[in-house]
């Protein structure tokens, strides 16, 4: 198999040339790093917008840190998207384990591909008329309800392609040696499918925490997530205290996108 | 799935079906009742009989153009992030080698941030005050600042700006796997690089890009809050419509109806798409 | 594999019980009530009720109040219909929502001689069509709309105390920023067009919508809760908005500044009201006492800009005389006081609208 990248480019590349798609490049990434790097800096600045950069200061790290009704929102966020992660992993597993030991669930795989084809808001809106028929208050429940339906489209396709795409042989062995069904999925084939495990609970989680359409229409007023609180910050104006937010949850996202990252490679050796 | 040996019980049954469960119930019956509730004629004391009412009710210029704006603005959306995301996506691949994960990991922080920060962020930057008037107009390129918030500009960079890594990821898996051999082989053979492209690199990664497509197609024809935070509110999009009805008082099945009329437009669409896309998937054969 | 009758039958009965689990589950909360021995729940705007002040409530009587936020009348209605008020014991309903609930039957009558703060109350706010002799609702706070200005702007540009500032085209020269809300925009238009009607016709929706279609190009956008947000950073010119974020941006920003047209204007009152099912109203009469104190009152005007109920707080506030006259209630324009209601159904107020965001 030919060494990745290494075919013969001595062709004129690429449409406006080498130094072109440099550019292009450049510019993507600006684009996608300037509005982060701009909030990040005045999340130090001492005055609110629309005022330019006045001087250094942490004080809205403290004001945030102060904040009750924040890190209210923020555990629920945190609540719902551990929620959902765990159910829709759990289940996950369990499906597997059904499929492992002999199930037919090849066709009923079909089922979960339906949360790609229709837009979140299709969804959020048909719960919420369901909750409503069947009398169940908006709330913490109801989110993560919705979340892990979220979470399955994600984490079944993901995890059963993994499990295909298994070398049947060690499981056969491992049965052929003398373990029960049982053992072997714990102790074979569980932990060969850890890696995409974990990084589609992963996954799950990130989508949950950040979820928006879906938070918003099941999650009645009661509850208050990080994103419908961020929603009602930017409504009432700019604060510089959801720019010190940004940072911290930037940092979070940065901690995660390493561990995903760490994981996806050492999966690839597989 | 190779059977290991028929099932001794129906245990694993047991264990296995929540998840199907879960799905059916809270996913389908949910998008069957709104489907019905479009259909159904209620009063105080209960259904009374069917009605296309609520339906027809929507079927009608204003209503169909606002379906339009959706569709335009997904396809504008699609059309704008895969010309970015290709380029990108290529570059990573092949010429990335060591900085190849660095790049990713670049690309991988924005997407796993809150979308509503990103939104803020970009109050930041086009703002009459903002990070790129201040330059602009520092660097003597116009006079005044630019009214770039609220307006359709604004909608369209945000949309952008959020679903790139969705078309970026699936791309870039499809190049990953990519048998760079037979490209090596296209040049060898004296083919330019845009023939290669076109008859061996693209239809092979058909597959991603057809993940890309529909990864922000569908998701950006119900897109509401973004055209109402960057765009003013000054256009209604199907999202907006939806949430609007749905969230009024007594309108909520009217809610439900121009939904299933919205929907069934996006999966006709989405199938031809699907189907126009699926036209490249063959690399192109030499006819005689 | 083909599944005989009895593999048939035992599936059934997983997948039920599977379903039956997740719907104990679900409901499982319904029965377990929270009866912690003194607590209340509060069901309110999000931005009504300072946090200070009912932390310092709880701290002073032992009650705990566990406050809920709802973002409209509307789904503050739905879901007390819903539940039959169960939950709840006290609820902020704005004016002609308490007509609503009263006539659903959904509020308790006040017991007054619990409530201390009576003879302060602003008498221009009680007695009112929602709710003739108050027997059901006390008024806690008010607002109005007013047009938001930018004085730099019209430092050398006429001015007009009139609504004529946003709707008509020979006046408008500048961006403005109007309301989001279909019910409101539609009300206010139907207010200039037509003076206080009760309710409009269809050719009167439509002269209404053709009146905001031709709006449409002076609008810079459309926002309910970020009205000051623009005035504030001069994006636009006028902005139609509630006098609290105005107050609150005129706090900030010296050079936002406010008009009340003359025709009149709406103003919204919010009311604290018992629904019917709550059994701890002993504790809410202690919990509304406590607010309409001055120093509450105070600190709910400092936070949110919204105008207190109550007379002898004034004293405390520091306000200029034109201030003063319009939080009292004595101004002209607002005589007689105008609400916002529905004026045709729900159904052709969202076509309107539709129709006037697609033009």
């Amino acid at each position: 198999m030919a060494e990745k990248g290494k075919f013969n480019t001595h062709q004129r590349s690429a449409i406006f040339g080498k130094a072109g798609h440099l550019l292009l490049i450049a510019s993507t990434y600006l684009f996608l790093w300037v509005p982060i790097v701009v909030l990040l800096v005045f999340s130090f600045n001492e005055e609110s917008f629309p005022s330019p950069w006045k001087g250094f200061t942490l004080q809205w790290y403290v004001e945030l840190i102060d904040s009750v009704y924040l890190w209210k929102a923020f555990m629920n966020s945190l609540i719902v998207a551990l929620s959902a992660t765990f159910i829709s992993v759990m289940m996950g597993i369990f499906l597997i384990f059904f499929a492992a030991q002999g199930g037919r669930v090849g066709r009923y795989l079909n089922l979960f591909y339906g949360s790609i084809i229709i837009p979140e808001t299709v969804l959020a809106v048909s719960l919420l008329g369901f909750f409503s028929l069947i009398s169940i208050s908006l709330g913490l429940t109801t989110l993560i309800i919705g979340h892990t339906v979220l979470g399955l489209g994600f984490v079944i396709p993901m995890v059963y392609a993994r499990f295909q795409d298994l070398d049947y042989r060690l499981t056969e062995a491992s049965l052929v040696l003398g373990a029960t069904p049982l053992q072997t999925f714990f102790k074979v084939t569980l932990p060969m499918l850890r890696p995409s495990l974990i990084t589609s609970a992963l996954l799950v989680f990130i989508i949950s925490f950040d979820d928006f359409i879906l938070t918003y229409f099941c999650a009645g007023s009661s509850v208050q997530t990080l994103s419908l609180y961020i929603l009602s910050m930017i409504r009432s104006g700019i604060s510089p205290v959801v720019n010190a937010l940004s940072a911290l949850l930037l940092f979070m996202s940065s901690l995660m996108a390493l561990v995903y990252f760490q994981l996806s490679n050492r999966s690839k050796i597989f | 799935m190779k059977f290991l040996r028929p099932p001794v019980s129906d245990r694993p049954f047991a264990i296995g079906i929540p998840a199907i469960i879960w799905q059916v119930l809270f996913f389908y019956i949910p998008l069957l009742i709104i489907v019905l509730t479009s259909f159904l004629k209620t009063t105080p004391n209960g259904i009374v009989g069917i009605t296309f009412e609520k339906i027809a009710h929507f079927i009608n210029p204003l209503y169909l153009r606002v379906i339009g704006s959706s569709l335009v603005l997904a396809f504008i959306n699609v059309i704008l992030c895969f010309l970015i995301a290709y380029p990108l996506a290529y570059f990573i691949a092949f010429k990335g080698r060591k900085i190849k994960n660095f790049l990713l990991f670049l690309l991988l922080i924005p997407f796993w941030t809150n979308f509503l920060l990103h939104v803020y962020a970009w109050f930041y930057v086009l703002e009459r005050h903002g990070f790129l008037n201040n330059i602009l107009l520092q660097i003597g390129l116009i006079k005044t600042p630019l009214i770039l918030l609220n307006t359709n500009f604004a909608i369209i960079i945000m949309m952008v700006y959020y679903y790139l890594p969705f078309m970026v990821l699936p791309i870039y898996t499809s190049l990953e796997r990519f048998n760079t051999s037979l490209i090596e082989a296209s040049f060898d053979l004296g083919a330019t690089w845009l023939q290669t492209f076109r008859r061996i690199i693209l239809p092979l990664t058909m597959r991603g890009v057809r993940a890309g497509f529909f990864l922000v197609y569908i998701p950006s024809f119900g897109e509401f809050a973004i055209p109402s935070l960057m765009g003013g509110d000054k256009v209604m999009f199907v999202g907006n419509v939806v949430s609007e009805y749905i969230l009024g008082e007594g309108t909520g099945s009217l809610g439900a109806a121009f939904m299933v009329v919205s929907c069934f437009v996006l999966l006709v669409s989405a199938v031809f798409f699907y189907w126009l896309l699926g036209r490249f998937t063959e690399p192109v054969r030499d006819r005689g | 594999m083909k599944l005989n009758f009895k593999q048939y039958f035992n599936r059934s009965l997983v997948v039920f019980f599977w379903v039956a689990l997740i719907f104990g589950i679900l409901y499982w909360p319904k029965g377990l009530f929270f009866r912690e021995k003194k607590s209340i729940n509060v069901f309110a705007w999000g931005d009504i009720l300072d946090d200070s002040v009912v932390a310092e409530f709880e701290k002073t009587s032992g009650i705990k109040v566990n406050l809920n936020f709802y973002a409209s009348n509307e789904e503050m209605i739905i879901k007390l219909k819903a539940t039959g008020g169960e939950g709840y014991d006290l609820i902020v309903p704005s004016d002609y929502s308490v007509e609503i609930l009263r006539k659903e039957n959904l509020l308790k009558k006040l017991d007054k001689t619990k409530l201390n703060f009576l003879p302060n109350l602003n008498p221009h706010l009680l007695d009112l069509f929602f709710d003739p002799g108050n027997l059901y609702s006390v008024p806690f706070e008010w607002e109005l709309y007013v047009l938001g200005i930018d004085k730099d702007y019209f430092k050398d540009k006429p001015l007009y105390p009139s609504w004529k500032m946003i709707f008509d085209p020979k006046v408008i020269d500048y961006k403005i920023t109007m309301s989001n809300d279909p019910i409101q925009t539609l009300t206010l238009a139907s207010f200039y067009l037509y003076g206080p009607i009760p309710t409009i016709t269809d050719p009167q929706l439509k002269e209404i919508t053709n009146l905001l279609i031709t709006q449409k190009q002076y609008v810079n956008a459309y926002a309910d809760f970020r009205a000051d947000y623009f005035l504030a950073t001069k994006n636009s010119a006028v902005a139609i908005a509630s006098s609290s974020y105005i107050w609150r941006t005129m706090r900030k920003f010296p050079f936002v500044g406010y008009v009340i047209p003359k025709e009149g204007t709406f103003v919204t009152i919010e009311n604290f009201c018992i629904p019917e099912t709550s059994k701890k109203e002993d504790l809410t009469y202690q919990l509304m006492n406590f607010l309409f104190t001055r120093d509450s009152m105070k600190t709910h005007y400092d936070t949110f800009g919204i105008f207190p109920s109550t007379i002898d707080v004034m004293d405390d506030l520091d306000l200029d005389p034109d201030a003063r006259e319009l939080m009292t209630m004595s101004s002209p324009e607002l005589r007689p006081l105008h609400f916002a209601r529905l004026l045709t159904s729900q159904e052709k107020i969202r076509d309107s609208w539709v129709q006037i965001k697609t033009e």
